[in-house]
């Protein structure tokens, strides 16, 4: 993870870059919009999101105990639990496996919790080369890039650039469009599949009750990377615990409407232990890691809800932040709205000290998360928190807002004088009237309130002519 | 729901999802199979069928109109251990068919449980995959399954909704990126 990061800079070079700014707008637009009709075509999706958060609510008070039943089932199934405190663990448990076997070719299919643990970096070094297999992680990794969004990861990238990528890299034609790009994918993937010793995935849903694990894909590179090499590891966030098999159905309407817009994605992929005695589809060894990275503290604090995320992207395409930086500013495994909370919270305030300001505290993020998490206000009390770390001062500042505003009075009165101060600041001379705020004015221009009575004094009038 | 109802429905969400789906009586099947296989495959060519879970009788028929098609077959083959694949074959299969249990209304997604021979690559490997049910297979949803489902769940159940996409490039839906581009069920009825 970065040491230093600076949003404000990386962004400004992204909001530059009008590929990348046209690319991002026109995915997140479709998945929005596709999103919003799976809803509106879905008359219970509102009763189904408090289904959802008092379901996750149910695990994340007691994560402990879920997370020890689903190890205990997974066992009794045939699977081998690991636990990893943190990224290192993980990695580790990992690459002694791969070791363990001798393997020299892994396949993945897509896994933010792996992308997490920087598991690619990792393996190369045990002697695995490891194939990304969703197309959009596949074009990233050729390119020696970054995915920039949880769902869509090569969604910065257009035809063009993804054609000259796979002629320099794949040897195809050049200039193909996007049907033949895939085709070429197809046939370059479906290699690596058939020789690979280890599948590597991620889970969509841990299922306690039954050691049950969820992949959910379009491609059906979830379903080949589980079913055709014969040592699977699934690298799973502890958060992605369901309680039991019969709420994998709501939990899988949430997610693929929230997320494609789609009522199911193409393949679901429910796995329960390795293959069978006489079975011929399956892996013969099944790892599940479950990693930890921060996750438990969050269940007792202020941020609980957050472990109820569903990865679906839906707080991405609805965030005007996102869709004008895309997902590389944010230099995060997490972009967007949740990941402007979960990225200081997992790798600390200091690593990622400016992402909650990365918010507008519009509120669009909170309409659309199916698991209801209250994005603006986490946003909001990370400032606060942030600012109660550099002193008293800045503390109170970040909470004056929300003190004036529950005090009318205190309000009016602030107003009042806040109206003075800035038709006196209209006189002054532009140099003095832009410097003085400071920050605030480098791309805003200071409001100017109009001549004439204010609103206030204007509606005490009105409302005695309607009385 | 009454059930033609519910195979009704199934077949609206099947084909919004992007399943070709045909219902045949028994005594059709093997003449609109052989059409499909005509239109769709130059042989010879190689076809992966499923060794087990078939009704009395069907994956004979089905394996004769592959053979008369001018198919190659392959199929799990039941060894000590339980069966398993040529893998080499099942690699260069361009059509594969199996026999499927249970499907859902709700969605249009067939539902593929494993079991020694049931042949579950052979729906994900080939550029074409053909699926065989009856009606009685046809259930209200996800939930319902697992409501009949007894005991334990199999090693693995997979839900397929239409064939192989992807929207990562520039959003643009393509079919038959990893598994197959066309999906064929049959109903018999
Ligand atoms: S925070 Fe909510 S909307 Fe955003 S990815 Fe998570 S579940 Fe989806």
């Amino acid at each position: 993870m970065k040491s230093s990061h600076n949003f404000r800079k990386a962004s400004a070079s992204a909001v530059a870059d009008e590929v990348l700014g046209a690319a991002v707008g026109k995915t997140a637009d479709l998945l929005f919009s596709m999103r919003a009709a799976a809803v509106a075509a879905y008359p219970g999706f509102e009763e189904l999101r408090d289904w959802g958060r008092s379901r996750k609510m149910e695990v994340s008070g007691d994560l402990a105990t879920f997370v020890r039943r689903f190890s205990d089932r997974l066992e009794a199934a045939g699977g081998a639990a690991h636990f990893a405190r943190d990224a290192r663990e993980a990695v580790e448990i990992v690459t002694n496996i791969a070791r363990g076997l001798g393997a020299v070719a892994a396949v993945k299919s897509k896994s933010m919790t792996a992308e997490e643990i920087s598991l690619n970096e990792a393996l190369p070094e045990a002697g695995v080369t490891v194939t990304e297999t969703d197309l959009g992680e596949f074009i990233i990794q050729l390119a020696g890039e970054k995915p920039s969004h949880i769902v869509a990861p090569a969604i910065h990238k257009d035809r063009a650039q993804v054609a000259a990528l796979f002629h320099e890299t794949l040897g195809s034609a050049p200039g193909l469009d996007v049907g033949d790009l895939v085709r070429v994918a197809r046939k370059a993937l479906r290699e690596r599949f058939l020789a690979a010793d280890i599948g590597i995935t991620g889970a969509n849903f841990a299922i306690a009750e039954t050691g049950t694990i969820a992949i959910v894909t379009n491609e059906g590179n979830g379903r080949l990377t589980s079913a055709l090499p014969a040592v699977q590891i699934a690298i799973v966030g502890i958060d992605k615990i369901i309680p039991k098999l019969s709420d994998l159905p709501g939990f899988l309407r949430l997610l693929t409407r929230s997320a494609t817009g789609q009522a199911v994605s193409s393949y679901v992929t429910v796995i329960t232990g390795p293959r069978r005695q006489g079975e011929e589809e399956g892996p013969s060894e099944l790892h599940v890691v479950l990693l930890d990275n921060g996750r438990s503290p969050l269940a007792s604090g202020p941020f609980r809800e957050m472990l109820h995320c569903l990865h679906c992207g839906a707080c991405l395409n609805s965030c005007p932040v996102y869709r004008a930086v895309g997902g590389h500013a944010y230099e995060s495994v997490y972009p967007g709205p949740m990941g402007d909370v979960l990225s200081p919270l997992l790798w600390g305030m200091d690593v990622y000290a400016d992402l909650p300001d990365a918010c507008t505290l519009c509120g669009r993020c909170a309409e659309v998360c199916p698991m209801r998490i209250p994005l603006p206000e986490y946003h909001r009390k990370l400032r606060v928190l942030r600012a109660g770390l550099k002193g008293e001062a800045a503390a109170w500042k970040a909470e004056a807002p929300a003190i004036l505003t529950q005090h009318p009075l205190l309000y009016r009165t602030a107003l009042g004088i806040m109206r003075r101060v800035l038709s006196l600041g209209r006189r002054l001379p532009d140099g003095i009237r832009t410097g003085l705020p400071g920050a605030w004015t480098v791309c805003r221009e200071l409001p100017h309130p109009r001549e004439g009575p204010d609103f206030r004094s204007w509606w005490e009038k009105r409302k005695s002519c309607h009385e | 729901m009454s059930k033609p109802e519910i195979v009704e429905r199934y077949i609206r969400m099947a084909q919004a999802a992007g399943t070709d789906v045909e219902c045949v009586s028994g005594a059709e099947l093997p003449g609109r199979l052989a059409e499909l296989l005509g239109a769709v495959n130059k042989p010879p060519e190689i076809a992966a069928l499923a060794a087990s879970g078939w009704p009395e009788g069907l994956r004979e028929t089905v394996e004769a109109v592959l053979v008369s098609s001018g198919f190659e077959v392959t199929m799990p083959r039941k060894e000590q251990g339980g069966y398993s694949w040529d893998r080499d074959r099942l690699a260069a299969a361009s059509v594969g068919i199996v026999w499927c249990e249970r499907y859902l209304a709700d969605t249009g997604s067939l539902v593929l449980a494993s079991g020694p021979g049931m042949g579950g690559l052979a729906t994900l490997l080939p550029e074409i995959s053909i699926v065989l049910s009856d009606a009685k297979g046809c259930l209200e949803d996800l939930a319902d399954f697992f409501r009949q489902m007894e005991g334990a769940p199999p090693s693995r159940i997979t839900l397929v909704t239409g064939p192989s996409r992807t929207g990562d490039i520039e959003a643009t839906m393509t079919k038959g990126v990893h598994g197959p581009g066309k999906v064929a069920h049959f109903l018999l009825l």
